[in-house]
């Protein structure tokens, strides 16, 4: 449609979730405008992002090598997790200063239709915590959908044996929704108002 | 409620159209076959419920040559006036918005707009397969509450998910997958549960409109009863348990309320199999009927009553007997044949080639 480089940008936005042919075509102009060295920072960053952002060693939150900010933090109580599908989820609740223990971010949720079982998520690795950090209680903050629901239940019934309290944010998030939408205030009732977990 | 106007906008041979029906009466839409007069009931059927009774094929609701339709409707619900307005794109989700703002959740429409469709072939309501019933309850109860909306989609989708677990599962169950299935299973049993008892009062609130409706369409003879019948007994846990070996088998599921059926009985002979086609029609129209006056009397204002070509299919009795039985909310009605001297249209509108003209106003 376009020259060579300007079709292959709009191509490598429309490749990105939530932009759509017609934001892509939007952006790619918007940044034909814009000085060289703005585009070059703008690519630099990016670059710099993807090479060194990794996952934390211990919580699976998005960290810079080694250890995320959450579990670096000796002011955190280490016997409480808040288990989360994704990071994103871990903003969501701290917003909230509701919590001071640690997170598990589980990188998903139950989803056969996705071919998503227990192996695609970090659970094991959840579960290999509890004993080493003298884990007390644990918080389920899955989403509150279908997926996110079934998950919860999952990780519990594999809690349960382990001794450990396991509670599941209270009802009252919009069901069906994202933990990432869900307003402060809402996810602070939520996560005062936790029940114990059905099993 | 009421569609007080109705613009149809590339939806099915429509180009641009504008259809105002009468406000609470009867209208009439008369036109030769394939004039497009099903196309308007299907336009307000499908702003109610989000499909069609016609297709499931979303393009086939698109005028060819064209790659989205836009239906737009001014209600009237008690004393506020409500607009919708619905694109429907030939593939990709359709946008729905009620006043501007964009519906999120599907049940949250019954509130401005509920229909009760007759269509021809709802005679496949009484002998056709289980799913017919079972849809006809479902919708029912998405009208008698949005709740039921979440709880039938929650069903629906445990369902597929187990679906594809068994698939994977390829016919044996490792450790975790057994664990994860226990989980589908007991949400499964918790959701079906509920919806299986929401059904069940359901038919026990029909019954009883269902079968005046029947006398008084088919007269005094055989006594109409309907009985809700689960695919298991006792416990939906238990049973789905019971039938895991089997399921993994067979890599699918054979007990839950995706396999129950409504049972319709005159007298002691079972309709689906032991009524003739006569008995059935009546049959047909008495449940739609019923439908109606359940959802007139469960309060607010009364569902749109949508008749599609019912009077090609009837003899001049049961015709005589549906007409003395329309409601004095709004009806649409169309038809290809004059229809039974009894019906008095307080509109006629004349469908031809996808234009719509007002014939004799009154
Ligand atoms: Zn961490």
């Amino acid at each position: 449609m376009y020259t060579g480089p300007l079709q292959a940008l709009i191509d490598e936005l429309g490749r990105l979730p939530g932009i759509g042919p017609k934001s892509a075509q939007r952006i790619a102009f918007h940044l034909l405008k814009v000085a060289p060295e703005d585009a070059r920072r703008l690519a630099a960053t990016i670059v710099t992002m993807t090479e060194r952002t990794t996952l934390c060693a211990r919580c699976f939150n998005v960290a810079e090598g080694g250890l995320c900010s959450i579990c670096d933090d000796p002011g955190r109580e280490p016997g409480v997790l808040c288990v989360v599908e994704d990071p994103r989820d871990i903003v969501a609740v701290e917003k909230t200063r509701e919590f001071r223990g640690r997170y598990a971010v589980l990188h998903g949720a139950l989803n056969p239709l996705e071919g998503i079982g227990p192996d695609q998520l970090k659970v094991r690795e959840l579960l290999d915590r509890i004993g080493p950090e003298q884990v007390t209680e644990v918080i389920l903050c899955t989403n509150p959908n279908l997926e996110g629901e079934a998950t919860a239940m999952y990780v519990a019934r594999l809690l349960g044996p382990l001794g450990v309290a396991v509670t599941r944010i209270a009802s009252g998030l919009p069901v069906g929704g994202d933990l990432e939408y869900a307003d402060e205030l809402t996810l602070g009732r939520a996560l005062e108002g936790r029940r114990p977990v059905d099993v | 409620m009421a569609v007080v106007d109705l613009t149809l906008t590339d939806f099915r041979c429509f180009a641009a159209e504008a259809v105002a029906p009468h406000p609470e009466g009867l209208t009439v839409l008369r036109g030769p076959n394939g004039a497009g007069k099903s196309s308007v009931l299907e336009a307000v059927y499908w702003l109610a419920s989000g499909r069609s009774w016609r297709t499931s094929a979303r393009s086939a609701l698109v005028r060819s040559g064209t790659d989205r339709a836009v239906v737009r409707a001014d209600l009237v619900v008690g004393s506020r006036s409500v607009v919708v307005e619905a694109e429907l794109p030939k593939a990709g989700p359709a946008r729905v918005q009620v006043n501007r703002q964009s519906l999120v959740r599907r049940g949250a429409m019954a509130d401005v707009l509920r229909v009760v469709l007759f269509a021809p072939d709802d005679l496949a309501l009484v002998h056709g397969a289980p799913a017919g019933r079972r849809d006809m309850l479902d919708d029912v109860l998405v009208g008698r509450h949005p709740r039921f909306d979440a709880l039938e989609r929650e069903v629906e989708r445990t369902l597929r998910q187990r679906a594809a677990l068994l698939q994977q599962a390829g016919g044996r169950l490792d450790g975790a997958a057994t664990a994860t299935l226990d989980v589908w299973d007991a949400r499964l049993a918790r959701a079906g549960i509920d919806l299986v008892e929401a059904r069940e009062a359901l038919v026990a609130d029909l019954a009883a409109p269902v079968a005046a409706a029947h006398r008084r369409i088919a007269g005094p003879g055989p006594q109409v009863r309907m009985t809700y019948r689960r695919s298991w007994e006792g416990d939906l846990a238990a049973a789905l348990a019971g039938a895991r070996v089997e399921d993994v088998r067979r890599r699918a599921t054979s007990v839950g309320p995706h396999r129950d059926d409504v049972d319709l009985w005159l007298d002691e002979r079972p309709a689906r199999t032991h009524a003739s086609q006569g008995e059935q029609r009546s049959l047909a129209l008495a449940l739609r009927l019923g439908t109606y006056h359940l959802a007139a009397a469960d309060g607010g204002p009364a569902p749109v009553l949508l008749l599609d070509d019912v009077f090609s299919e009837l003899d001049a009795a049961r015709a005589e007997a549906l007409v003395a039985e329309l409601p004095a909310g709004q009806v649409l009605l169309t038809t290809a044949v004059d229809p039974p001297g009894l019906v008095v249209a307080d509109l006629v509108l004349d469908v031809r080639d996808g234009a719509v003209v007002t014939e004799v106003p009154r």
